[in-house]
């Protein structure tokens, strides 16, 4: 599209057209249904009681009767042949929806398959890697020293390398091939676990590459589970006190009502105030907005941060690492009881539709409440935005909206190693930013132009997913614009914002 | 074996992506400083932001007494910051007066724009804008943070 946007499922995606295929099979088998109750009644006048009595009378009259019904009921043309027609079409499209459905199945199956052996292969072979690569270097070193008249050869290599640049270099390489920086994050999970099997091996032989992940892991690797092998990292982290989800819980207000100027009205201004939660000084806060409709009733919009603290150990933020990689292993959270205890104190009803955002970890913990029964159950989830988060995972109902940004040159959406699905109530939006440094408007009303170097940080950015959400709000793919008049109530009336603190 | 060491060499490079990037033209410490110094200013907060997510912002308030301008110090703040790492985001840069905050975007537009043509005095010495004779714009509005 000229907007440079791909837009997978919605109303316009394969899971609606597959939808469509089944849902145009059930008016053929209702129309077959039809044409054969027809065909009775044409048949029954053949053996209507006026006519078999007439047979004695007019027998050349009544056999030809008896041959024109026969011939519209049961011949070539008939209508018990139209009926099987119409019935046998249904099977077709509905057999044609189930096999696309379990081919494309089979395909992830194979291409998660495949992609676990690589993983595990790299894996295995990194610490090898690594030290023959040092021992290369230190070998060449010393040789180097032992023999003076290569000293200013040497002098001259040590001051021309830049690992900056050597760093740089890679990180173009991988804005430039998306594919390879998919394939990484893809095999990730796989590759810690071929590293700890020869970490393993190096230290106890065959027994100890068996045992030494199981042991970590807490009996989860070796496995091919995504989440196991997230979980497996979150065990093993625990034995040396890190990736601890504590602390306590329950939120507290912050600056209770903040300005208007924060009520999101588009999906750009969804990701403005996700920038605005990031910023240092909002650190540990998520917004609430709530919107009255011309009825009275009220519509709110949660935002949820990214991650904003790195270190593996706990601090008093729970925005952070530990966060993340729970998350991704399938476990609950602290951050999301956070979350519901803050939209508990915020005044949402039951029955009152919501719509949860994030940016990044925003956007998984937005999925995760979004999949969560007990969640649902007590709050009426419409909707879910998020940018650059890895969600496809989360069995989100079809009862909600989901919208998903992802930039083709960001990692983080694809640490899930998969596509989200296609269906009618999932749009997932792609795109490809620029080869070259470029420029996004500020979402601040300065609208100032923000530089942005062609990097995997930058696709990660904020202000370039604000830029993403700008180009949905102006975008006339049917699938968009039906998302965004479904989601109408949360971006149009007086609103009032609050902030809470989940942090402590 | 290429192959293996080029795939090796990206991964570290991935694991260290978060690299210190270098500062401006002008140190941020003495740009900070700066704002500190200007007429008006009471304390300041401001700090460099680089995280992924947000990446390359100043952030940060200025507190300035009751009888300052908050606009003009605001203007004069974005036109020291202007001179330290190209293209950074100051969006949420404000200036507080008491219950008063001043955001960029409560400055005219042509009056930020022409900031972008600020010249440090020296290596060591940022220029700073003179208010006097420049449209900042409309009369701030009293509002909460953030």
């Amino acid at each position: 599209m000229s907007d440079g946007l791909v837009v997978n499922g919605g109303a316009g995606g394969l899971g609606a057209r597959l939808q469509d295929l089944r849902s145009q099979a059930g008016l053929l088998d209702a129309a077959g249904n039809d044409v054969r109750t027809w065909s009775g009644l044409v048949a029954a006048t053949a053996l209507s009681p006026d006519i078999t009595g007439a047979a004695l009378l007019c027998p050349v009259e009544v056999a030809q009767v008896a041959t024109s019904v026969a011939a519209a009921t049961v011949g070539p043309d008939g209508l018990m042949i139209v009926s099987a027609g119409l019935e046998s079409s249904a099977v077709v499209l509905r057999a044609s929806a189930t096999t696309y459905e379990f081919v494309d199945a089979s395909q992830q199956r194979i291409m998660e398959a495949l992609q676990n052996v690589a993983g595990f292969a790299l894996g295995a072979a990194l610490p090898g890697l690594v030290l023959g690569g040092g021992l290369l270097l230190a070998g060449g070193g010393l040789t180097a020293l032992r023999t003076p008249g290569s000293w200013p050869l040497l002098a001259l290599a040590l001051r021309n390398t830049d690992p900056a640049a050597l760093q740089a270099g890679a990180m173009d390489t991988l804005y430039d091939s998306p594919w390879l920086l998919e394939s990484l994050t893809k095999m990730a999970p796989s590759m810690v676990q071929g590293t700890t099997w020869t970490l393993g091996s190096l230290l106890g032989g065959p027994l100890g590459g068996l045992t030494v992940p199981y042991v970590l892991s807490g009996g989860k690797w070796p496995t091919g589970s995504y989440e196991d092998a997230v979980g497996g990292l979150v065990n093993a982290g625990g034995m040396f006190g890190v990736f601890q989800d504590t602390g306590a819980g329950g939120a507290t207000a912050g600056e209770q009502v903040v300005s208007t100027d924060h009520a999101p009205r588009s999906v750009r201004d969804l990701f403005r105030e996700q920038r605005s939660l990031g910023v240092e000084s909002s650190h540990g806060q998520i917004q609430i907005t709530q919107v009255v409709g011309d009825d009275g009733t009220s519509s709110w919009v949660v935002q949820i941060p990214g991650t904003q603290e790195w270190a593996p150990t706990r601090g008093t933020n729970p925005v952070d690492l530990t966060t993340n990689v729970r998350l991704m292993a399938g476990h609950e959270t602290l951050m999301e009881s956070k979350v519901a205890d803050a939209m508990r104190h915020a005044g949402v009803q039951p029955g009152d539709p919501v719509m949860l955002t994030g940016h990044s970890q925003g956007g998984i913990t937005a999925a995760a409440l979004a999949s969560d029964s007990a969640f649902l159950d007590e709050f009426s989830v419409r909707s879910v935005v998020t940018g650059g988060s890895p969600v496809a995972r989360f069995d989100i109902p079809d009862s909600v909206a989901v919208l998903s940004l992802e930039h083709d040159q960001d990692a983080v959406p694809m640490l899930e190693g998969r596509e989200n699905p296609d269906r009618p109530n999932w749009v997932t939006v792609e795109r490809s930013l620029p080869e070259s440094d470029y420029s996004v408007p500020d979402p601040t009303p300065s609208g100032v132009a923000l530089d942005r170097t062609a990097g995997v940080g930058d696709a990660h950015d904020t202000a370039v997913y604000a830029d993403t959400g700008r180009l949905i709000d102006y975008s006339s793919d049917p699938s968009l614009q039906q998302w965004l008049e479904q989601q109408e109530r949360f971006f149009s009336g007086p609103a009032t914002v609050t902030r809470w603190h989940v942090t402590g | 074996m290429r192959r293996w060491v080029s795939t090796v060499l990206i991964l570290t490079a991935v694991a260290g992506c978060a690299a210190a990037e270098p500062e401006g033209r002008i140190p941020d410490a003495t740009l900070f400083a700066a704002v500190g110094e200007l007429d008006g200013v009471t304390s300041s907060s401001l700090v460099w932001q680089d995280s992924l997510g947000n990446s390359r912002m100043y952030t940060g308030r200025a507190d300035v007494e009751a009888a300052a301008d908050p606009q003009c110090v605001l203007y004069q703040t974005l036109g020291l910051l202007s001179q330290g790492r190209p293209g950074a985001d100051t969006a949420y840069v404000s200036v507080a007066q008491g219950d008063l905050v001043i955001r960029p975007d409560d400055l005219a537009f042509a009056a930020r724009s022409g900031l972008a043509d600020l010249t440090p005095l020296s290596d060591t010495r940022p220029s700073v804008p003179d208010c006097a004779g420049t449209d900042l714009g409309v009369a701030p509005r009293a509002e909460q943070t953030p």
